[in-house]
């Protein structure tokens, strides 16, 4: 209960009040807490969020099922955890998923034979509906489970069913109305035989819809295999393709993420040179080193910027200069993001090596667009081993990045920016060991603050608790929930980054 | 206090004080409230008993913070104007009352029992006029002569252990469905009972205190002008924007368009206000409408022989600034250090000149920026607010584009510019120290000081410091 609340409750007030209120005012501008009869818990809120800028938060929860119907019930939270709207919404059929868009929620509920698209706003009301009617009810159950992708602000894109391979996408607006729909392509007459699209929602905004596309031969004898990986880019009003990129494999180019801009597309990635992307270890591959890329595409497709760093060379001049022991050689890099700021891109991300099995120290590289060698800053941490993972070591040396990643051996969380994109904060968590005995888990920030400085302000948990997540806060703020064993509690707490 | 040049500086009155012997003797009285009371069922008894108990801890808690006043000018006016209400009503002539003045911003006044009446420095500094004063020490009085603190305490110790209750809460916690909407509603049943009780007896002392402030000669207007105040003390005295520009721009150090930036502190969306209102039904006291309706009804015609206040009006008129400079001592006591840089930045564009401000300016930015270097930032800097007005918004704005070096650079000019040709002050030579030393405050460093300057109560702060230093790993 904020101060100006307090003082309604207790003005003028004889004690009594005091003591009845007590509880209701004990709380803390720093610590959050949610009405108990709300249902909300700090696992069940969803940061709304479109690329880095975080909207809010927003929590759905299940209140059972009567009268012959679901009950939920939708909480919208400002970026300060405060209430803004608090609806109940019902339907005779299951919720799966729900998704938001920026400016709207869409409610994805399963009938046997139906899936329902179901579009509120922010204010929980009903904005469109769209039904997808549908012989095989194991069609409905998974169309309603596939990625339902965002468009920030304008609608949504769904994964239609099809028996065989066939498999669509089509984008739908606020009302449920179709906006495009892409159908695949069916390629015949191919050295593999008759080979077939499948299409797989990378991102998308107002303008471009990135796709991953894969070939896979359906006849003949490479059936069932694919054949060859791509993005293909999408105008997103009106579904006709742009262009191709080939940020593939076959390149040595393993894709790490794409950042939509407007009238620009950046991807960035690991780059392993000569495309040996089949060993399984650095050492199979004679100990090469795997380096980094980002290009950046104008509308037409045309490359306007390009970094290639080969690992070894590059590596050493980009690197060089930083101390032995916040730079293992043999250490690849995963880029968790790529952040614009004014002219300038920052890669943020950690550095690991299959040598070691370790996760390494974070690292920052800034770009001025018109200028090929990147600035690096590496910020130092505590070095965790990742090789006692049953079966990680099996995974491709292309591919140990990701898995890390996917397995959560990184430290990395998320990044906020503002609205200007003056400043953001990459979060990532991290042990402080050093007293023995006394390890506290620090949550740290790569950033970049007002003065256009990247910093790396760490805030120390005082707190031991068994586990640690980190919610998406406003750029220099993170919400850190803790779980301690013992006590059976959960506590969710604001915390404010000193830069 | 009196006589005080406020224009140059001002010394808050720290140490005039309850005695100990006073304090005691109030919680004697409390506890033998919980010991002696002829109550029957033990449950009930022993939760009457723990809300004594917290009633004696809040009196202590607020000595030991130091926020109570006694034995000064202000204390002074009044226990007069509480005189004047006495000797105009025989009834009262026989009750011990005594008043104490606590800082803090509100506008509040309660009955404590026992005939110990509790008057905040931010009601004092609202009240303009002596008869409204008068009219809030005719109310308080009336609930203390009808024993409404004792009557509260036993009638919610009772309704809490109603079988009723009891089991409407064992039914609704036994709900499959709803049960926590259920409990609610108990709940806020409960209280609804509870506070139509107390709205009850502030009716009471309504009406009773206005028999009080007629007797004694006051005219009707005090007593409405001293409601209508109250409906409208809500919020802070001071709601307009400062031109935080002012205050905060150096040659060697400008002010930067950032700092004013609102996107940190601002909502990103438009706030459902249903959610956050207490309905009338769950508020202690009356709405003040109400109540001055009433009291137009009640109101005996005015006597004739209106009671002359001049010099009590006087006095009062040379202490309302006094009460703000006490109620901004209060906050910074309280370590409200955002309200206090809030209170002196704004006392700042009546008192541009005076020493006591800067130097909260100054302290109030030390400690923020010290709270930020321990992640303890969040604790006293809450985010902007719909319910808050304007001026306090865009400082808690300001603050949250701060971060701990900017503040103390900030702080660091304030002393040097605005202070640094003050010498030999002692609160100006404790800031120094403090953002000298930051977080590593010696023995050595309080020594030093306590030689310097000869200030028992800033040698204390700093000795404070001295013994609570930051474990190694937060420095």
């Amino acid at each position: 209960m904020d101060r100006f609340k307090q003082v309604i409750v207790v003005k003028k007030g004889i004690l009594l009040m005091v003591c009845v209120f007590q509880l209701a005012v004990s709380i803390v501008a720093q610590n959050i807490s949610f009405p108990q009869d709300k249902g909300i818990t700090i696992t069940n809120i969803t940061p709304m969020m479109i690329e880095n800028d975080l909207l809010g938060y927003f929590a759905c929860t299940s209140l059972g099922y009567a009268k012959s119907e679901y009950v939920y019930n939708l909480v919208v939270m400002d970026i300060n955890f405060k209430i803004t709207k608090d609806k109940l919404i019902s339907s005779t059929m299951p919720m799966k998923q729900i998704v938001f868009n920026g400016s709207h929620f869409c409610m994805v509920f399963q009938a046997t034979k139906y899936v329902i698209y179901a579009i509120y706003d922010t204010e929980g009301v009903l904005a469109g509906e769209k039904r997808i009617d549908y012989k095989d009810p194991y069609q409905s159950a998974s169309e309603a489970l596939q990625t339902l992708a965002p468009v920030p602000y304008k609608g949504f894109i769904r994964l239609g069913m099809q028996y065989g391979w066939d498999s669509y996408l089509e984008m739908f607006d606020h009302t449920g109305d179709v906006v495009w729909k892409i159908d695949p392509e069916f390629y015949t007459g191919t050295t593999a035989g008759k080979v077939r699209e499948v299409l797989n929602v990378i991102k998308a905004n107002e303008q471009f819809l990135v796709v991953g596309v894969t070939l896979a031969a359906v006849t003949g004898s490479d059936a069932k295999t694919r054949t060859r990986d791509f993005q293909r880019v999408y105008d997103a009003q009106s579904g006709a393709t742009l262009f191709e990129i080939n940020a593939t494999a076959g390149n040595g180019l393993r894709l790490h993420g794409v950042v939509l801009e407007p009238d620009a597309i950046s991807v960035y990635g690991a780059y392993f040179p000569g495309g040996k992307v089949g060993v399984l270890s650095n050492e199979q591959w004679g100990g090469e080193k795997a380096g980094i890329y980002l290009q950046t595409y104008d509308a037409s497709g045309k490359m306007k910027f390009e970094y290639i760093n080969d690992g070894g060379r590059d590596m050493q001049t980009l690197l060089g200069k930083i101390k032995e022991a916040e730079y293992n050689e043999d250490a690849c890099m995963w880029i968790h993001n790529l952040v614009k700021s004014g002219e300038r891109y920052y890669m943020i991300g950690e550095m690991y090596s299959d040598k070691s099995k370790t996760v390494r120290n974070m690292i920052a590289l800034e770009f001025e667009t018109a200028q090929a060698k990147p600035i690096a800053y590496v910020f130092q941490k505590d070095i965790p081993e990742f090789g006692s993972r049953a079966g990680l070591v099996a995974f491709q040396y292309y591919n140990l990045g990701y898995n890390l990643m996917k397995l959560g051996h990184f430290g990395y969380k998320f990044t906020s920016q503002n609205k200007d994109h003056s400043m953001f904060a990459g979060i990532y968590t991290n042990l402080d060991n050093t007293v023995k005995g006394d390890e506290k888990t620090i949550v740290g920030a790569i950033a970049l603050d007002r003065d256009g400085q990247v910093v790396n302000p760490k805030i120390i948990l005082a707190t031991k608790p068994d586990d640690v997540f980190v919610y998406p806060g406003k750029p220099g703020y993170v919400a850190v929930a803790e779980y301690f064993k013992k006590e059976k509690k959960v506590t969710l707490t604001l915390h404010k980054f000193d830069f | 206090m009196l006589g005080q040049d406020l224009t140059f500086d001002y010394q808050p009155v720290r140490l005039l004080k309850p005695s100990d012997q006073m304090i005691e003797e109030y919680m004697r009285r409390y506890s033998e409230w919980g010991n002696s009371t002829a109550i029957e069922d033990s449950k009930v008894r022993t939760t009457f008993k723990k809300f004594i108990t917290q009633k004696s801890e809040f009196l202590s808690a607020l000595d030991s913070m130091d926020m109570l006043i006694y034995g000064d000018s202000m204390t002074d006016l009044v226990e007069r104007i509480k005189d004047i209400i006495i000797a105009g009503n025989q009834n009262l002539k026989d009750v011990e009352i005594k008043i104490f003045i606590y800082r803090s911003n509100e506008a509040n006044a309660f009955s404590l029992g026992e005939g110990l009446i509790l008057v905040s420095t931010g009601l004092l500094a609202r009240m303009p006029d002596v008869s409204q004063v008068a009219f809030v020490l005719s109310h308080e009085l009336a609930h203390d002569a009808m024993n409404h603190v004792f009557l509260n305490l036993l009638h919610i110790s009772e309704s809490l252990h109603e079988g009723e209750m009891k089991r409407t809460f064992q039914k609704a916690s036994r709900k499959k469905e709803g049960r926590n909407t259920e409990i609610n509603n108990v709940l806020n049943n409960f209280m609804a009972v509870q506070m139509a009780y107390s709205q009850r007896n502030e009716f009471e002392a309504d009406s009773q205190g206005l028999v009080y402030f007629q007797h004694a000669g006051f005219t009707l207007d005090g007593a409405i002008g001293a409601l209508g105040v109250l409906d409208s003390a809500d919020y802070l005295m001071f709601e307009d924007t400062l031109d935080l520009r002012h205050y905060f721009s150096f040659d060697g150090y400008p002010f930067k368009s950032y700092w004013l930036d609102t996107e940190n502190a601002a909502l990103q969306w438009a706030r459902d206000t249903t959610l956050y209102m207490i309905p009338d039904s769950l508020k202690s006291h009356p709405d003040c409408d109400v109540r001055i309706q009433r009291i137009g009804e009640l109101a005996a015609t005015d006597s004739e022989q209106i009671i002359v206040v001049a010099d009590e009006a006087m006095v009062m008129e040379k202490l309302k600034d006094v009460f703000q400079f006490e109620s901004l001592e209060g906050q910074l006591m309280a370590r409200d250090y955002v309200m206090a840089l809030y209170m002196s930045l704004q006392l700042q564009t009546l008192y541009p000149q005076n020493i006591y401000l800067k130097s909260v300016t100054a302290h109030a930015l030390i400690e923020l920026a010290a709270a930020f270097s321990r992640n303890e930032f969040l604790e006293y800097v809450e985010f902007a607010d719909m319910n808050y007005p304007a001026g306090y918004n865009q400082m808690l704005t300001f603050l949250h584009n701060m971060n701990s070096s900017t503040l103390y650079k900030l702080a660091t000019y304030c002393l040097q510019d605005k202070l640094g040709s003050v010498p030999g002050h002692p609160y100006i030579g404790f800031l120094n120290t403090l953002n000298k030393h930051k977080d590593d405050i010696t023995p050595e460093v309080v020594n030093l000081y306590a030689q310097q300057y000869k200030d028992d109560y800033f040698t204390g702060l700093l000795r404070d410091k001295a013994k609570s230093p930051l474990p190694a790993s937060r420095k």
